[in-house]
């Protein structure tokens, strides 16, 4: 049996800060998600990671550093996980989504940087989480200007590698990104030593694109008319597929897909008939951030989908796999992830599209456009995006918020008051 | 059958009760001190007094002490119940509404009588009843005092939103001798710049506006906030009692 | 706290294996136990941080099939519920 207080220490973690951490996650768990009803017994696969987050998961990681993989730690759904694959390497997630984090980083970042960001850094330089010990290379990117001086911070302690980000979407600005994939595979060729050939990516391809599909599959579950599936414990899914292997992940979620699609035949629903039904559109939610999911769904409505990037811009849109050359799989690979519509972009009118067209499909009663403290490129959107709700006749809610516990009720306070409007 | 709306604040706690025939039968305004539960229960007590048995009537609690009435049916959030009660109150289905609150600044957009959008404050008390409330005791007056000693003050501002940043400005105003009447108006028109921008996202124009919330009494914000606006802002003596009568009024279609 | 308060039973084990199994046994005996995250105050320096969370009612049942399938675990520890749904603590 793996001893994971050996393994933490091994790392060089602060043992005695991380502990302070491992007391409030039960708690927090057990509040928010325990306490629901009925869930679907899929679900057990995520509470057990959950219930072992910082043990089991780090554990086969170092396991595999010991078999001499490489492990590729990233922040963001544009960085491409077919090409670590295609060099037997392994992506984890690495970003941070709690306010223990936070005051960590906010040692060496101004307070006015988004929580994310903070957390991310926090937990990297005070050694309170494995899995930023345990990435051999971190992958940064350049979406906000957030990021690009944090990875300057980071890159001080771990090696990083930062993919340049078009900032348009004209047809040069696609083939630069594919250029920009190219040299990423190159440096993960060197940094594991093992080259990248069309049949192996091809199969990094498919891995993805699986898991891809399998996730999908949980999201059109949602879009009955009874509710299968809380949107904590969707949310919970994707927050965990940042990390977890990507085969399994697709077999899990497969499985959990079987489940609710037999609930919508019995009709079994998580919520009474007539709960408001809303779609959450703004920033990411990294684990473990369930607040505003959780103050949702304490307030008379349920989440039945994210358009986040913990949600439907994780999965949506598959690689084309009949490409046989490099050079196609490349441009392939970079047609797919220049389809994901984050605020970085400008114009980016396909998010707009996008939240229209996921209303629609879910049939949601309104919409909640959140925004994380600080990120100026989602909070500026959001007059766009909320103007265009309205323009179609969708109620919406803006909201910013961070990681902290104290908004809770004024929060709470507007929710409840919007979930009153719809009726 | 007697509707019994309690709106308990941060500051000061209503309650209005209404017959059958949408009569007020009783309403009454306290402090709500440090603890709305004890709030509560004065209520309940007050209640029994006047013959009223809260358990047997129907009863609607609202605002941030909603969750402190034990005895209430139904709790609805002062967003709805501010909104109902502004339109009962100005028998008006088409009407923006700004409640200037304890802690809070809400403005909330009706159409059809229906409430169609709102925006609240953040965490920030700029802008609210909180904000009026230090800068009076920095002057040694009563909010309403300072109020109505603003009108015949000028020619100076307070440029700080924050309240511990702006108190320290007042504070230094009133160490360089200006006067009274001066400061307060600074201090007014700190809070009305901030509300109107507040509704600016709603482009207030064509409708009217009514102003509720325990600062509605004061005709100098009223006429400020007309200015900042470009549009009627109108108020009623009850205005206070706005969120207490939307709820009383939701208590009507709570089945006992 | 009330008297009268629901009381969980967190059961706790020396490794996720012990528990993965225990909980494939209840389940076969129609038992319902949820895997929840050992709350801290209870795990002591227990490395493994799965537990089973039962309810009350459930708990003599446990017990019995525990006793009939000779299943390993580490110990039954048994808390007031800490699950507040409204408590407004996030991570």
């Amino acid at each position: 049996m793996s001893n994971y207080v050996e393994m933490w220490k091994e790392l060089g973690m602060d043992l005695e800060t991380h502990d302070a951490l491992c007391q409030v996650l039960p708690t927090a768990f057990g509040d928010m998600y325990l306490s629901q009803e009925n869930r679907p017994e899929g679900m057990g696969f995520w509470d057990f990671v959950v219930s072992e987050i910082h043990g089991i998961r780090p554990s086969e990681l170092i396991e595999a550093q010991k078999n001499g993989q490489k492990v590729f730690g990233t922040f963001c759904v544009y960085v491409p996980d077919e090409v670590v694959l295609a060099a037997n390497g392994i992506v984890t997630g690495l970003c941070g989504g709690s306010q223990f984090w936070v005051p960590g980083g906010e040692k060496v970042l101004p307070k006015s940087t988004c929580p994310l960001i903070k957390a991310s850094v926090g937990a990297r330089l005070e050694r309170t989480c494995p899995f930023f010990r345990i990435a051999d290379m971190y992958v940064g990117e350049t979406t906000c200007d957030g990021k690009k001086k944090a990875w300057e911070i980071l890159g001080q302690d771990v090696p990083m590698h930062i993919m340049d980000m078009p900032q348009m979407k004209r047809p040069q600005d696609i083939e630069k990104w594919a250029d920009e994939i190219k040299i990423f595979a190159k440096v993960v060729e060197d940094f594991t030593g093992n080259a990248i050939t069309p049949e192996k990516l091809s199969e990094g391809i498919h891995v993805i694109n699986e898991r891809r599909k399998a996730l999908k599959r949980v999201y059109d579950a949602r879009k009955s008319k009874n509710i299968p599936i809380s949107g904590k414990d969707a949310l919970l899914m994707m927050q965990i597929a940042f990390f977890d292997d990507p085969v399994r992940c697709a077999e899990m979620a497969n499985k959990l897909a079987d489940e609710l699609e037999q609930r919508n035949k019995d009709n079994v629903s998580v919520f009474p008939a007539g709960t408001k039904r809303i779609l959450v559109t703004g920033t990411p939610m990294a684990i473990p951030n369930w607040k505003l999911h959780h103050l949702i769904e304490t307030s008379g409505a349920a989440v039945v989908c994210e358009e986040t990037c913990t949600g439907t811009r994780y999965f949506e849109n598959l690689v084309d796999e009949t490409k046989t050359t490099l050079e196609e799989q490349y441009a392939a690979i970079a047609d797919r992830y220049m389809g994901i519509n984050c605020a970085c972009f400008t114009p980016n009118s396909g998010r707009v599209d996008d939240i229209l067209r996921l209303a629609k499909e879910y049939d949601v009663d309104g919409v909640i456009d959140v925004n994380l403290k600080f990120c100026c490129l989602y909070d500026t959107e959001g007059y766009t995006v909320e103007k265009a709700m309205k323009d179609a006749g969708i109620p919406v809610l803006g909201i910013e918020t961070d990681y902290t516990d104290e908004d809770a009720e004024q929060l709470r306070t507007r929710i409840e008051a919007f979930v009153e409007m719809l009726g | 059958m007697n509707y019994i709306g309690i709106d308990i604040g941060s500051t000061c706690a209503k309650l209005a009760v209404l017959n059958e025939q949408k009569e007020t039968v009783l309403k009454l305004v306290q402090p709500t001190g440090w603890s709305s539960v004890d709030t509560a229960e004065e209520i309940r007590k007050k209640l029994q007094d006047e013959n009223i048995d809260p358990e047997r009537e129907a009863c609607v609690a609202t605002g941030y002490g909603r969750i402190a009435v034990p005895y209430a049916d139904k709790m609805i959030t002062e967003i709805t119940c501010h909104a109902k009660g502004a339109v009962w109150l100005h028998d008006c289905d088409n009407v923006v509404v700004i409640d200037i609150g304890g802690q809070d600044t809400k403005v909330i957009r009706i159409e059809n009588g229906m409430v169609k959008d709102f925006v609240m404050n953040d965490k920030c008390s700029a802008g609210t009843g909180r904000f009026l409330e230090v800068m009076a005791n920095s002057l040694a007056l009563r909010p309403d005092e300072m109020c109505d000693l603003a009108a015949s003050g000028g020619g100076t501002s307070i440029s700080s939103m924050c309240t511990v940043f702006a108190e320290s400005e007042v504070i230094s105003l009133i160490g360089r001798g200006e006067k009274k009447e001066n400061i307060a108006f600074a201090v007014v028109d700190s809070i009305a710049t901030k509300v109107a921008s507040q509704a600016g996202r709603f482009n207030v124009g064509k409708e009217e506006v009514c102003l509720t919330g325990g600062l509605c009494e004061c005709d100098y914000i009223r006429r400020t906030l007309e200015e900042k606006l470009h549009s009627r802002v109108v108020s009623s003596p009850e205005g206070r009692f706005a969120g207490a009568y939307g709820a009383a009024l939701s208590a009507m279609r709570v089945r006992k | 706290m009330s008297e009268n308060e629901e009381l969980n039973y967190y059961i706790l084990f020396a490794n996720y294996t012990q528990g993965l199994l225990l909980q494939e046994i209840l389940k076969k005996d129609g038992i319902s136990a949820r895997i929840a995250p050992a709350p801290r105050s209870i795990q002591g320096e227990l490395s493994c941080g799965m537990s089973l969370l039962v309810r009350q009612e459930d708990i003599d049942g446990v017990r019995e099939s525990i006793e009939r399938n000779h299943a390993e675990y580490h110990e039954i520890v048994s808390l007031p519920c800490q699950i507040r749904p409204h408590r407004n603590k996030f991570c």
